[in-house]
């Protein structure tokens, strides 16, 4: 008998307790005759048992009830504890969980919607500033532009006024009336008198108010500008008469180009031919 | 006496190297036999306590224990005077064979002695009889043991050592695991040992 199969099998107590069988029983004996150990333990046992059965018999150890562990204080206190830790653990685990979520799951979904819009915001502040940034460059371009031709304006309204006051008084001036040529004809014929300081050009226009106003060129033959009328507008005759300049215009073959304006945008409405003749 | 040996195959082997070597029991039998009267003495010494409780777990009764021990020793020394015992080394076993027939010897004279409401007084009894193993110690030590458990092993202690049921009742009626009524009962010896301890130190 090994102290192994002495503890596996819990010989001390069945000995002590007489549910050992014969051959056991007597191999147990033989044992604690020659083992300090489980000579005491044997001996500390039986007098546990026996004290056990004693404390039993005399009631002191009371006979188990159905709810006698409950219904002792411990019980009592803790059959009202359980359901209330229980409630505690369910709420603190429900709040933990709905805490998790939110730090963990809602609020940075939430910070990166408020970045996705902040960024939309800015980016709109940004197209908006650039959209007020090129009106008002737009808008001083248009100023200067305004200016320029105030300006320019205000300088030809000048030199036509010193021109009206140094050019002498004409009469008979020369005129001549453009007309659209086809195949080889005479065309549009203006005879210069050698005194001639201006000239007048007659077009006919297309009635109607498609354009707000006229522009005219005069080229010579090699295609260079020799003067520019802008602002021209037709009269009650539905024509336009233009004054020019006779010292510019020399025998010679000259283009007359029409274009009509609108909205800022001319359109080549007519070209003509015109020979200049010196008297 | 020394440690346990591990085995009965251990303590043969053991006891055949003592032999060899002159163990304490080969000894002490080579000094009864050559008549040593203190030899006599450290041999009562070293089992009378065996031989009592021995005794004492059969009988149930410290008075017949007490009987049963004087005539043990009373045979065991006679038989080792006479140089009657075969292998020194099994000193222990040839007294716990003495022991067992004196043992027998006095049941069934007690038995022929006794009237039949003795007997059945004896019967019905039985459990009682162990309180031959309390003493006034035990009984307070079982009580501090008892004070430090839960009630629920407390009613185990109950119903396992004094109403005997089986462990899966007891298990089922306290609403625990069987394996653990082990445990409750290792805690409730220790417990027990320690507080006895503690009072007959003092």
């Amino acid at each position: 008998m090994t102290h192994q199969e002495i503890e596996e099998k819990e010989i001390i107590e069945r000995y002590v307790r007489h549910k050992l069988p014969p051959e056991e029983r007597l191999a147990f004996q033989e044992h604690y005759f020659s083992c300090d150990e489980c000579f005491e333990r044997a001996q500390m046992e039986a007098r546990f048992i026996s004290s056990v059965r004693g404390a039993s018999a005399a009631g002191v150890l009371a006979k188990a009830q159905p709810d006698a562990f409950e219904a002792s204080g411990a019980a009592l206190w803790m059959r009202w504890l359980k359901p209330a830790f229980a409630l505690a653990t369910a709420a603190s685990l429900v709040l933990t969980i709905a805490l998790g979520w939110l730090v963990f799951k809602q609020i940075p979904g939430l910070r990166q919607e408020i970045a996705r819009e902040r960024e939309v915001r800015e980016q709109i502040e940004r197209e908006n500033q650039q959209s007020i940034d090129k009106a008002r460059e737009e808008l001083q371009n248009e100023r200067q532009q305004l200016e320029l031709e105030r300006s320019e304006r205000a300088k030809a309204q000048k030199q036509i006024e010193e021109l009206a006051r140094n050019e002498p008084s004409q009469t008979n001036v020369p005129i001549v009336v453009l007309e659209a040529v086809r195949g080889g004809g005479k065309g549009n014929q203006l005879s210069l008198p050698t005194n001639a300081v201006r000239a007048l050009i007659w077009l006919d226009v297309e009635p109607g108010n498609r354009f707000g106003s006229y522009q005219l060129q005069v080229l010579d033959s090699n295609k260079h500008l020799v003067e520019t009328i802008a602002g021209a507008k037709p009269n009650s005759y539905g024509a336009l008469v233009v004054n020019v300049s006779a010292k510019s215009l020399q025998s010679g073959r000259y283009v007359v180009r029409l274009y009509g304006v609108r909205s800022g945008q001319r359109e080549l409405v007519g070209e003509y031919d015109l020979q200049v003749g010196r008297q | 006496m020394t440690d346990c040996p591990r085995s009965l195959l251990a303590v043969e082997s053991a006891n055949v190297q003592e032999t060899a070597t002159t163990s304490p029991d080969v000894e002490l039998v080579a000094s009864i036999r050559e008549g040593d009267s203190t030899a006599e003495t450290a041999l009562y010494e070293r089992y009378s306590a065996r031989v009592y409780f021995l005794a004492l777990s059969e009988l149930h009764s410290k008075e017949d224990a007490e009987d049963v021990r004087a005539e043990t020793f009373l045979r065991v020394l006679q038989s080792l005077r006479q140089d009657q015992l075969r292998s020194p080394g099994s000193l222990g076993s040839f007294i716990v064979g003495t022991a067992l027939n004196v043992i027998r010897e006095q049941a069934r004279r007690r038995y022929k002695t006794q009237s039949l409401d003795e007997r059945e007084l004896n019967l019905s009894g039985e459990r009682s009889l162990e309180s031959a193993f309390i003493d006034a110690e035990a009984a307070q030590a079982l009580e501090e043991a008892a004070r430090r458990l839960k009630p629920r092993e407390r009613a185990f202690l109950r119903m396992y050592y004094y109403e005997e049921l089986p462990n899966e009742e007891i298990a089922r009626s306290l609403g625990v695991k069987e394996e653990r009524l082990r445990l409750i009962k290792s805690r409730a010896l220790k417990s027990f040992r320690e507080m006895y301890k503690q009072l007959t130190k003092g």
